[in-house]
């Protein structure tokens, strides 16, 4: 039989080994990017510091990002927590609903129409580009420079990232906070004095509206 | 009658439909609940092919909160969505109310615990419409305050509340050898007609300890066990292999599955028993009864 000590041992390494793999596998590059024993010292602090409030362990880890910022508040790790948040947005979109398999590709639109965002639309934006690291795997370095991503689904799961410019990432941001599509095109245009109306036109031509979310003549009650 | 865990693993493989060894599927609960996502549409495909067990592992029924209300909520969709011919989970507690330690934790065996649990369980039951399963856990220590065995504790639970049992082979077999008892002697006390279904697994031997990591093929003392089980059963249960950690290819688990089924048919040659209660038809798998 196990010593009590021993015993108990098997259950407190227990918890601790469960949270350690379900922020490896939620932060793979991340982890990839710290190596493996400084991730796990890292994690381990975490873990420390954060118990698991939720029978759903891949609900685990969302302030994991903004524990890497306090943990490497040097310059040249200033991308960490942002590549963070890219990788746990990832993942929400990768646990969220497709579009309805009944969405109609040919969806005509209004410019007083608001975009109601599926649940696997995301847009993010960030000081440092991070996709192409999180594309990489690790592989590509860190730069400067703002990015700016609009994350989908296609009705098969297939998840998609879309680099943005700042004016467009401005568009699809006050569509998200349920502006109409004029208001959202106007407040682009004061803040982004090189926008045109054919690049605009261009932009909305290129994506894929119907995967984005459903067009609404009026405001939700 | 005879299965295999889902694991993220052979994702690729039912994607693709192929012709199996395999009778039925169970799906990790907590992993389906909360998620839109692929996990479920790749459940929904193998449904479609394949009567499902749905099994818990975040139910907490032993702990002295109350069953979480929107875990409860949760499991009843994914109930009312995959429509699986079992649900179960384990006879433990996971945390309390604030703090999830997701592990399979053990406690007391004693009146007080019993009548708790007894009454979380009619709740349960009453909540998802169904009789629940329930598995005897692995033990790595025991409390001095028990005034039950486990198995007379499951007897009792199964008695009161109308509840069926997971019965999982290798646990009895890791915590029996752990607890310094007899697997075989503590199986006999258990009331075998009231067995819905049967996990098979395998263990690490640490040197102080087995400890349960679903790890590796099943053993020959467990193999030897199941014989036994098999031979006492009063009526074919739906098995499945268990392989949670270093998965290997569905064609090895399958392997295991065929291991499984050659001593069920050995032990029972009887040609008036059903041995064989499932087709391999895939033909309306949502209306196949499975033995229960």
């Amino acid at each position: 039989m196990p010593h009590v000590q021993a015993a108990l041992d098997v259950y407190r390494g227990g918890y601790q080994a469960t949270l350690l793999d379900t922020l490896r596998e939620g932060f793979p590059v991340v982890g990839k990017g710290l190596g493996s024993a400084l991730f796990r010292e890292t994690a381990q602090r975490y873990t420390q510091s954060t118990p698991s409030v939720s029978y759903n362990l891949s609900h685990y880890g969302s302030t994991f990002p903004e524990f890497l910022g306090t943990q490497f508040p040097t310059p040249s790790m200033a991308f960490l927590p942002h590549l963070a948040r890219f990788e746990w947005v990832f993942r929400e979109v990768f646990h969220a609903a497709p579009p309805p398999a009944s969405i109609d590709a040919r969806q005509n639109f209004s410019a007083t129409d608001i975009l109601s965002f599926f649940p696997a639309t995301r847009i993010l934006s960030h000081p440092y580009p991070v996709y192409p690291i999180w594309r990489s795997e690790g592989e590509e370095a860190s730069s400067e420079g703002w990015e700016y991503l609009l994350l989908h689904k296609s009705k098969d799961q297939r998840i998609w990232v879309t680099p943005l410019t700042e004016w467009q990432f401005e568009i699809l941001e006050g569509l998200q906070q349920s502006l109409s599509l004029e208001t959202a095109v106007l407040q682009a245009l004061d803040r982004c004095e090189e926008l045109d109306p054919f690049s605009i036109q261009r932009f909305f031509s290129t994506l894929s509206w119907p995967l984005l979310g459903e067009f609404q003549a009026t405001l939700p009650s | 009658m005879f299965g295999i865990g889902l694991r993220s693993q052979h994702y690729p493989d039912f994607e693709k439909r192929p012709s199996t060894q395999l009778d039925w599927l169970e799906a990790i609960s907590e992993n389906y609940m909360d998620t839109q996502g692929r996990p479920l549409q790749i459940l929904e495909c193998v449904r479609q092919d394949y009567p499902v067990a749905l099994h818990g592992v975040g139910l907490s029924i032993a702990s002295s909160d109350p069953v979480d209300s929107m875990y409860l909520k949760n499991l009843k969709s994914l109930i009312h969505r995959i429509e699986p011919f079992l649900v179960s989970d384990h006879l433990c507690w996971t945390g309390t109310a604030s703090h999830t330690l997701h592990d399979l934790l053990p406690f007391p065996y004693t009146e007080e615990n019993l009548h708790l649990i007894a009454q979380k369980v009619f709740h349960v039951q009453d909540a998802l419409q169904r009789p629940l399963l329930l598995e005897n856990l692995s033990a790595y220590l025991q409390f001095t305050s028990s005034t039950y065995t486990e198995w007379e504790f499951l007897s009792e639970l199964v008695a009161r509340t109308g509840c069926t049992l997971l019965l999982d082979v290798n646990n009895v077999y890791v915590s029996a050898t752990n607890l310094g008892l007899d697997p075989w002697a503590c199986l006999q006390k258990l009331p075998f007609s009231a067995i819905s279904q049967l996990h098979l697994a395998g263990h690490v031997d640490t040197g102080t300890h087995l400890y349960d990591t679903h790890s590796a093929p099943v053993c020959e003392a467990v193999w030897d066990l199941y014989r036994k089980v098999c031979q006492k059963l009063p009526h074919a249960v739906p098995t499945m292999i268990e392989w949670d950690q270093d998965v290997p290819s569905l064609e090895r688990v399958e392997a295991e599955v065929l291991q499984a089924k050659a001593i069920w048919v050995e032990r029972h040659a009887d040609s008036r028993r059903n041995t064989d209660p499932v087709s391999h038809s895939h033909h309306n798998p949502r209306d196949t009864v499975l033995p229960v």
